[in-house]
């Protein structure tokens, strides 16, 4: 019905984890190629009048190098599926940690070489970079995946209608997608309308400019949707103009279930329509998926699907 | 939100669908700003005269629960928490209890002070 494991790691967070290598590797490399040039002892701190205290070279690369590897590795081990309620929050603790201990080698370093191997280089605004690396985690945090209940069955639901018992299920749902491409649009078209009628400019350009304005404004009216299940099968009507975007007799669905819609999957976001397929994406997550006799499909994107499911369900052997 | 309406029940139809919608609210199937189906649309899913659903939300508005404006349908009210909703329906079976043993609505208010 869902997944066979949805906490199994995907690309987006294997390439979160390749960003958080990245620290220790600089590390590693950028020694490789400073090592002739570094002196024995490198800048630990510095105050008002100049370097404060030093460390051996060799510790501040153990302890730099070990603290980057130690969170890389961490947050490696994070792909393992039972850590997948929490692998954005560790992304976000190891990337603090790799970034300000590999930009406090990077920093100190370079700033060694470039002053000719002294121990006591004046660093400038340098270690500011270092208090903004400390944010690095957040790269692999926006990169993976939010991690999201593994499987949309959280309750069985049961509906039993007696006969003369009447059911129907309702849901509005909002597309944000198509509010924030309809409301810059439309700004945008505006805009560009007035321009092209301040500079004089006539006949199809304006049209067309008007015919882009009407589109999108069209779009708007499908930002909110209403999502009804009952007798008559499942609609999805535009709250607002009260045109349906899509209508499933109960005679014609061949099965209905539940599952993670992807818009990896699906095309995208917003309404899509593919070869034999159709579908409303709002996120990934759960959603409802018809399986037509015409053999097309049709998915919607709900937050608690289970009900209208299992009430098409109802429905159409009730109808039969 | 699932509404269902029994036809040969013998509570009004209006009293059930009314009585969904605080269910509804007070299992958090609907929330706060939540907007409620068209009455055209319910009736037509459930099988009902428009004005029965119509009498369903005029019930929940007196109570409260919801507003509604011509022409922009019918939402679940900003405070209608679980609670209050909760606290409306023990408040109207008061009144029921009340009713049977013959007291006036003086006595029950001068009932609820006094606890």
């Amino acid at each position: 019905m869902t997944e066979p494991n949805p906490g199994k790691a995907r690309y987006r967070d294997v390439l979160a984890i390749a960003t958080l290598w990245i620290p220790f590797i600089a590390v590693v490399v950028t020694w490789l190629f400073w090592r002739d040039a570094l002196p024995d002892e490198m800048p630990k701190q510095w105050d008002a009048d100049g370097v404060s205290s030093t460390a051996p070279t060799w510790i501040m690369l153990g302890v730099t190098s070990l603290a980057s590897f130690v969170a890389a590795l961490v947050a490696t081990l994070a792909l393992y599926a039972s850590a997948a309620p929490s692998r954005r929050s560790i992304f976000l603790g190891t990337g603090f940690v790799a970034g300000l201990a590999s930009s406090a080698w990077l920093v100190t370093g370079s700033v060694t070489v470039v002053a000719g191997g002294t121990s006591e280089p004046n660093p400038g605004g340098w270690p500011l970079l270092a208090i903004l690396a400390s944010g690095y985690g957040a790269i692999p945090y926006l990169l993976s995946p939010k991690w999201i209940e593994d499987s949309p069955l959280r309750e069985p639901v049961e509906i039993e209608l007696a006969p003369s018992e009447v059911g129907a299920w309702s849901k509005t749902i909002t597309v944000p997608l198509f509010a924030w491409v309809g409301l810059i649009g439309v700004a945008g078209s505006v805009v560009l309308l007035i321009t092209m009628i301040q500079a004089g400019v006539t006949g199809g350009t304006i049209v067309a400019g008007f015919v882009m304005l009407f589109v999108l404004g069209f779009m708007l009216a499908f930002v909110r949707l209403h999502v009804s299940v009952d007798w008559r099968g499942l609609r999805v009507v535009s709250s607002i103009l009260r045109v349906p975007l899509k209508s499933a007799q109960l005679v014609d669905i061949e099965s209905v279930h539940t599952d993670i819609l992807d818009p990896v999957q699906w095309g995208g976001w917003g309404y899509r329509i593919m070869p034999g397929r159709s579908a409303i994406i709002l996120r990934r997550g759960p959603g409802l998926v018809l399986n037509l006799t015409n053999g097309k499909q049709f998915a919607v994107s709900l937050d608690e699907p289970e009900t209208p499911t299992v009430l098409l369900m109802s429905l159409r052997a009730s109808a039969k | 939100m699932l509404f269902r309406v029994e036809h040969a029940s013998a509570i009004s139809l209006a009293e059930q669908i009314a009585v969904q919608v605080r269910i509804g609210i007070v299992n958090c199937e609907l929330v706060p700003g939540e907007r409620l189906p068209p009455a055209r649309d319910l009736a037509a899913a459930l099988g009902v005269n428009m004005h029965t659903v119509l009498r369903a939300y005029s019930a929940l508005r007196e109570d409260g629960i919801i507003e509604m404006r011509q022409g922009r349908g019918a939402w679940v009210r900003p405070n209608a928490q679980p609670a209050f909703v909760r606290l409306t329906e023990l408040a109207e079976q008061l009144v029921t209890e009340a009713r049977k043993l013959g007291l006036s609505r003086p006595e029950v208010l001068q009932l609820i002070e006094r606890t």
